[in-house]
């Protein structure tokens, strides 16, 4: 039941292209889920307790009416130009931050501060904002719990560039954080990037022009669904990375999303791990263990539909190494009813590495790298022997399950043995695994 | 902000809709300001920095980089009730306790005789068991501070250590921007008042013997706090960056003071799991051969926060060294680099042995 609701945001999500206008669309000839979101759009359409419009110094108005704000204060902000000369900080709980859909928060003139807007107070809202061209990250929150970020529209209106800011939404070590109907673009990391949290759900969101459009690090329990994702680097990536404070993320359900020809040239600067993500990569899950990957679209992306990848692939095995904690190994995986076209068809920058170590010249709607942890099953005996030319049947407590996926191409990549079995038949990797449940955010 | 002052609040904004103009902006407006530094009683003589009796002068070991600006440290502790002294992490200081920093530029730094510009003076005062800072900014005539709840640039000039006249847009922080420094957890935290920054020497003034003295001993002889306080050569201490202690303590001690409020865990940069106190020994924490997460145009395109033996490669000492608001660091509040904090650490990270680097 919630696959057919969803898929009625998908379709929706198609159609639309702004941040408050998909909002709109995406609600209409909705039922359940939607209307909860709807209710909770009603009753947080509080009073406004202040009023700023755009005048002569909007960084003391509106920073004043921020500081001034008390809990339960809604602060709304007049249509209009803002032009700011720092960021703007949220730190009262309780606060709802609104705008009018032509609000916008113009940061081309910022001299200090390294976000736009950051919040670091619990029960915060931000609601129908546009933020143009901030320095750093477009919207911080750090370790906040029950955050909403709506209808907010991040944009660097140069369009690509390493030089703009990394990160569009970024919430880090917070829960309960929803962020829903936003747009993001160009971004030199990431549109959406939740890092370090749990309890998430992205939904409904755009994304596009970003290096990465939604990344998942090191984070929990998670629903990302309903957004589309296109002409970005990469369209929604589920990572963990080694030596962060947080560790070992999982169960992130990623379903009826849209992911389309997310094949920007990356343009991250060097040093940062999304760097190293190729060009034309629709999906990826690296390191991270019970996601559920399901009904989504995936089409057109040149390098990669979604691939399952160990820590091995990201080519940085110091790093891996200097964290003892850190799994290397994706397990238990989901990869159900999702609708894949056309992907994997020419292979750019790692993509095309990896490629060429295991002997392929293109890649596959569904990718593995096929490098199983036997340690955690059978001590340090290894991989079980089963004859030259075979490949051993991977244990279920670590199966990744590839099932229902249409006519979707698949390949294991046999990494481990630079490709000398790798296959295209997935049937050895069909299998069943239980849904995860729904996030309340 | 009183009651009082937020109702007076309410008509303005009632002004600023009808005519669809601008939230008032000037400093002395309620919406910004309220209060003068005088209701505090900090002052005998306020514009000489004089203390109010049982208001104290007091030193850190190793100063935070300001722009160049000097400061001048007070501190009050409600007498009878004396804070309890903690070896490593904050000491609990009790209700009404309150510090003081003025920041100033001497209008020549080589003869301070010349005069000074007193730009602010923040306040961290404890209220019901919680922490608040204000800011109150001196007025051009210099005779007032005036509290500025968001922040503000203001013009200086002034003639530095090498006789170079020099001028900068100096900003004061606005007062929830105190809160992404001074915060453990997000509660509130006073920094420089800890044992690791106060055990040193201040001169008092005294006639007395004991003067100059130990600092943390001074207080622990006012009452001003309590505790199992080991002998003065026993506590864990910082060094003077600028001292003659070895490269690694001045380095580290410069790092605790400038950096590692918010690189701790529990700071607002606890997220890079880059720990810059001084006590922390995993090389991995301080940075060694660590590449970066979150910092997206802040890596200068190098790959490594600190790669030993090879400064110029160390993505620390890049972002040290710019002025851009998303790549500089520290993020807040200044506006320029510290070239001595710098070349501090370029001499630091010199000095540790290459090794294989980090490849």
């Amino acid at each position: 039941m919630r696959t057919s609701t969803w898929m009625a945001v998908t379709i929706a999500g198609v159609f639309a292209t702004a941040c408050s206008s998909s909002h709109k669309t995406a609600k209409t000839g909705m039922s359940d889920a939607s209307v909860t979101a709807d209710a909770g759009k009603m009753t947080g359409a509080s009073a406004c307790s202040v009023h700023v419009a755009p005048g002569k110094d909007d960084q003391t108005a509106l920073q004043g009416a921020l500081i001034d704000a008390k809990e339960g204060d809604t602060v709304c902000l007049a249509a209009g130009r803002f032009k700011l000369t720092g960021q703007l900080s949220l730190a009262t709980a309780k606060v709802t931050v609104r705008g009018d859909k032509a609000t916008i928060l113009d940061f081309s003139g910022q001299t200090s501060g390294a976000n736009g807007v950051e919040i670091t107070a619990d029960h915060d809202t931000l609601d129908t904002l546009r933020l143009e061209d901030v320095q750093g990250d477009g919207v911080r929150a750090t370790e906040v719990s029950y955050v909403t970020i709506r209808g907010i529209h991040v944009e660097w209106t140069n369009g690509p560039s390493s030089s703009n800011g990394g990160y569009g939404i970024y919430p880090v070590t917070s829960s309960h954080i929803l962020i829903e109907d936003c747009y993001a673009s160009g971004a030199s990391d990431t549109g959406i990037y939740v890092g370090q949290s749990s309890t998430i759900v992205v939904r409904n969101n755009e994304t596009t022009g970003n290096v990465a459009g939604i990344e998942l690090e090191n984070s929990t329990d998670a629903e990302v669904f309903g957004n589309t994702s296109h002409d970005n680097t990469a369209g929604i990536l589920v990572f963990n990375l080694p030596g962060l404070a947080v560790k070992d993320g999982k169960r992130i359900d990623v379903h009826d999303n849209v992911v389309t020809s997310n094949n920007l040239a990356n343009f991250a600067a060097a040093g940062n791990i999304v760097h190293d993500v190729p060009q034309g990569t629709g999906m990826f899950v690296l390191a991270s263990d019970d996601n559920e990957i399901h009904h989504n679209t995936v089409q057109h992306n040149d390098s990669i539909g979604l691939a399952i990848l160990s820590w091995y692939v990201a080519l940085r095995d110091q790093e891996g190494m200097a964290d003892p904690k850190f799994d290397w190994y994706p397990e238990r995986n989901y990869v159900h009813d999702n609708s894949f076209t056309d992907n994997g068809q020419m292979l750019h920058d790692n993509a095309a590495t990896i490629a060429a170590v295991v002997g392929a010249t293109k890649g596959a709607d569904m990718q593995w790298d096929g490098i199983v942890d036997w340690a955690k099953v059978d001590g340090d005996a290894g991989a079980p022997d089963v004859g030259a030319g075979m490949l051993p049947a991977v244990p279920m407590e670590l199966a990744n399950c590839f099932e229902h996926n249409g006519d979707a191409t698949f390949l294991n990549l046999d990494l481990d043995h630079n490709g000398k079995d790798k296959t295209s038949d997935v049937t050895a990797y069909t299998c069943t695994r239980e849904s995860l449940p729904q996030v309340m955010p | 902000m009183s009651r009082a002052a937020f109702l007076a609040l309410a008509p303005l904004v009632l002004v600023a809709c009808a005519a669809d103009a601008s939230a008032p902006a000037d400093a002395g407006s309620p919406a910004t300001s309220s209060g003068t530094l005088s209701e505090l009683h900090l002052f005998s003589d306020e514009v000489a920095q004089k203390p109010e009796n049982g208001v104290l002068p007091y030193d850190v070991i190793s100063v935070l980089f300001a722009d160049e600006a000097e400061k001048l440290r007070f501190m009050s502790v409600p007498q009878g009730t004396p804070a309890t002294y903690d070896a490593e992490d904050f000491w609990d200081y009790p209700d009404g306790t309150m510090f003081v920093k003025t920041f100033f530029y001497s209008k020549d730094m080589r003869d301070p005789s010349l005069g000074r510009t007193l730009l602010e003076t923040r306040v961290i005062l404890r209220d019901a068991g919680k922490w608040t800072g204000r800011t109150y900014v001196w007025n051009q005539a210099q005779t007032r501070a005036e509290r500025l709840k968001t922040g503000r640039s203001m013009a200086v000039r002034w003639t530095d250590k090498d006789g170079q006249v020099r001028s900068l847009d100096y900003r004061v922080p606005n007062e929830n921007e105190c809160k992404t420094c001074h915060s453990k957890d997000h509660v509130f935290q006073p920094l420089g008042p800890r044992t690791r920054q106060l055990n040193r020497d201040h001169d008092y003034g005294t006639a007395s013997m004991a003067d100059p003295e130990n600092q943390i001993d001074h207080l622990q002889g006012l009452g001003w706090v309590d505790g199992d306080i080991p002998p003065a050569s026993e506590r864990f201490t910082l060094v003077d960056p600028y001292g003659d202690a070895p490269i690694e303590q001045r380095a580290r001690s410069y790092l605790d003071a400038n950096c590692s409020h918010c690189h701790r865990p529990g700071g607002e940069a606890g997220s890079t799991d880059l720990d810059l106190r001084a006590e922390t020994k995993d090389p991995s924490l301080l940075g060694l051969c660590r590449t970066p997460v979150a910092a997206g145009p802040g890596s200068g395109g190098l790959l490594h926060d600190i790669v030993p033996g090879d400064p110029d490669a160390s993505i620390m000492v890049f972002r040290m060294s710019s002025t851009v608001p998303k790549i500089k660091m520290p993020e807040l509040p200044t506006q320029t680099s510290d070239a001595d904090g710098v070349a501090l650490i370029r001499e630091w990270i010199a000095s540790m042995p290459a090794g294989q680097g980090c490849d």
